[in-house]
């Protein structure tokens, strides 16, 4: 995993935590460059700890760093510098949309003209421009998952932890909301921690992800090696036609191949310094027409069931 | 063309003036980051705000000077007719009669204050439905939008939290309190001045204050107590009106029927007035069963301390931020 540099955006060292005989956390270590990161795992994973234990609201074992800052020790610097959209509804009661995000601001610690300023700003951002002088309480789910947004960004924070946003929203509301963040970290430079179930919230926008197993970590790294993790000599044939006969052919210079609805996932034997290269010598010798040929690349979704099942086969050996 | 170039250069101002504003959307934040100490006054500002927009508090507001208002009047005949018969005594004794028992008397001046301050158809009651509707929500509209989430995420201790959610209605239960009694001491003061005995008068304001301190100290952190337990604002106002009528109404019976002070020893009002009495060095009327001052000391102590210690435990338990 990548060695703690300037561009580090958190540090973590065996943390660990435990709800009585519970294990929430159990030896997390890892150090995450800046940028946007899926934090990804099956409910009871730990997410929810690790995001506490990040903002220094928890008690953890072990050590660790984000933005620079000891959680434990700096936490009021470093929640100064971190924006947090939280899953559940995070309002108060009353008030209106533009109070709501100048008293966050305020709180984070602008002065009073600059919050002002900046609540009007963020919330033409989030879409809410029109809606801003209305009560909260009366917002419709998309209208009250924007505000949490803008409350979290208000005070222009340098990494924004974002847990479920696009929990209640349609497939319009979910599209705008991710966009929206997909273009914060190029305008402002900010990075993301994007806690979520929904493997396309993260394919979306993050670059990297961590998967949390019962605790552990079990991946940290970007989406690409996620996807192609031990599936990386796997290539997909398709062949014009005849598909059974390419593969009898395949097999007969040794190569693995199984045939799934008309395409090959052809492993080329050991030793084989370009398995493309074989596969179009065979293609060519049985006269066949190569229409598709790529290295194999799971869904994140497949990716994401491949690592969680191997951790638990790992822990059930 | 004059005029054509004229509205040109006014629609090209206009154009810029739009673009100026389209340019200030959401963008990076270069300024200062005030440090942590405020956050506790931000809050305590924040929910005076909220609390005037609840017209049952402005009402209270407004409903506390009607007593001061009316005292005033009193303590001003008061006032006239005590220098009046001050005034016959004195003619009385220098042509030789005899004065009449009690004429040269003047009621005493604190037990207006008093009045205004504990007595049922003064401000306590007022008092209470200020703390009720003040503070009723302090914390428990908090637990209900999940707004704990949203204060603990952000540089603010709990600390803060904590003075931020109590100081309101500490205030507000203070301004409904002290304003009419400070009124009234003052108008004692300056009716003192004109017929003499300025000295006493003169402490009038400090007994207020302190009293005042002492009913807003246990009103206010009793129901802000209560709110952290709940997350329904008339629960709190229920358990709150239920905590302090109740062992009142039920203990009067109880030490009308039994001849005894101790049924009184869980009503709250009960003991505010018996530290006002004792603090105002009045006596206790003669078919009063009260309890010793420091028993009542004691209960608003244990009061305000067990209030403080739940508000405590309460908030230190409010790091929950993402569960």
């Amino acid at each position: 995993m990548t060695a703690k540099t300037d561009e580090t955006l958190f540090e973590l060292r065996d943390v660990a935590k435990s709800y009585g005989r519970h294990q929430a956390l159990r030896g997390v270590t890892l150090t995450m460059p800046l940028g946007s990161i899926g934090l990804l795992g099956p409910n009871g994973a730990g997410k929810s700890t690790l995001l506490k234990s990040m903002l220094g609201l928890l008690p953890f074992d072990g050590t660790a760093t984000v933005l620079g800052r000891d959680p434990r020790r700096e936490a009021a610097a470093l929640r100064a510098r971190v924006g947090y959209m939280p899953e559940r509804d995070c309002y108060l009661p009353g008030m209106n949309a533009v109070e709501f995000c100048s008293y966050a601001a305020e709180l984070s610690g602008l002065p009073r003209n600059e919050a002002m300023q900046r609540a009007h700003a963020t919330l033409e951002f989030c879409g809410l421009g029109d809606k801003r002088y209305q009560k909260i309480d009366g917002y419709s789910t998309g209208q009250k998952q924007r505000v949490k947004l803008a409350q979290a960004l208000v005070h222009d924070p340098r990494l924004l932890l974002l847990d479920e946003p696009t929990n209640g929203l349609d497939p319009d509301g979910r599209e705008e909301m991710l966009a929206l963040i997909a273009s914060l970290p190029p305008r402002t430079g900010c990075s993301i921690l994007l806690s979520t179930h929904l493997l396309g919230d993260v394919e979306r926008v993050c670059g990297r992800a961590m998967l949390l197993h019962e605790g552990k970590l079990v991946y940290a790294g970007t989406i690409e090696e996620l996807r192609a993790g031990g599936q990386k000599d796997v290539i997909e044939v398709r062949v014009k036609s005849d598909e059974e006969k390419m593969a009898a052919a395949l097999r007969a210079r040794g190569c693995t191949v199984e045939l799934d609805e008309g395409t090959l996932a052809v492993t080329a034997p050991a030793g084989t310094s370009d398995p493309a290269a074989l596969v179009f010598d065979v293609a060519e010798a049985e006269g066949l027409q190569v229409r598709h040929l790529q290295p194999r690349r799971l869904t994140l979704e497949s990716a994401f069931v491949r690592v969680v099942g191997e951790a638990r086969g790992k822990e059930a050996a | 063309m004059a005029t054509a170039t004229a509205a040109s250069s006014k629609r090209e101002a206009k154009e810029k003036a739009r673009g100026t504003i389209r340019d200030q959307g959401y963008q990076r934040y270069s300024g200062e980051y005030l440090p942590e100490s405020g956050r506790w006054w931000l809050i305590t500002r924040r929910m005076l705000r909220m609390a005037a927009r609840q017209p049952w508090v402005t009402a209270m507001l407004i409903v506390a000077i009607l007593p001061a208002l009316g005292w005033g009047v009193v303590v001003w005949i008061a006032s006239k007719t005590a220098a009046m018969m001050a005034a016959a005594a004195a003619q009385a004794a220098a042509q030789g009669g005899q004065v009449p028992p009690g004429m040269a008397a003047p009621p005493p001046a604190d037990s207006f204050v008093l009045g205004v301050s504990i007595e049922p158809y003064g401000t306590l009651l007022i008092a209470f439905l200020t703390a009720l509707f003040a503070g009723g929500g302090a914390i428990a509209d908090d637990a209900r939008g999940g707004a704990s989430q949203f204060y603990f995420a952000r540089p603010v201790s709990r600390g803060h939290y904590l003075v931020g959610k109590v100081l309101p209605p500490v205030l507000l239960v203070l301004i409904v309190t002290l304003g009419p009694a400070v009124i009234l001491s003052l108008l004692r003061v300056a009716l003192a001045a004109e017929g003499g005995g300025l000295g006493p008068a003169l402490l009038l304001p400090l007994r207020a204050l302190a009293f005042g301190l002492i009913e807003a100290a246990a009103l206010a952190l009793p129901v802000v107590a209560l709110s952290s337990l709940a997350k329904s604002r008339a629960a709190v106002q229920g358990g709150f009106a239920a905590l302090f009528l109740l062992p009142w109404i039920v203990g009067g019976i109880f030490v009308s029927v039994t001849r005894s002070p101790w049924p009184s020893l869980l009503s709250i009002p009960t003991h505010l007035r018996v530290i006002g009495m004792a603090l105002f060095g009045l006596p206790a009327p003669e078919d009063a069963r009260l309890l010793p001052w420091w028993v009542s000391a004691i209960a608003l102590a244990a009061l305000v301390a067990g209030a403080l210690a739940v508000l405590r435990a309460r908030v230190a338990k409010m790091e929950d931020v993402s569960a």
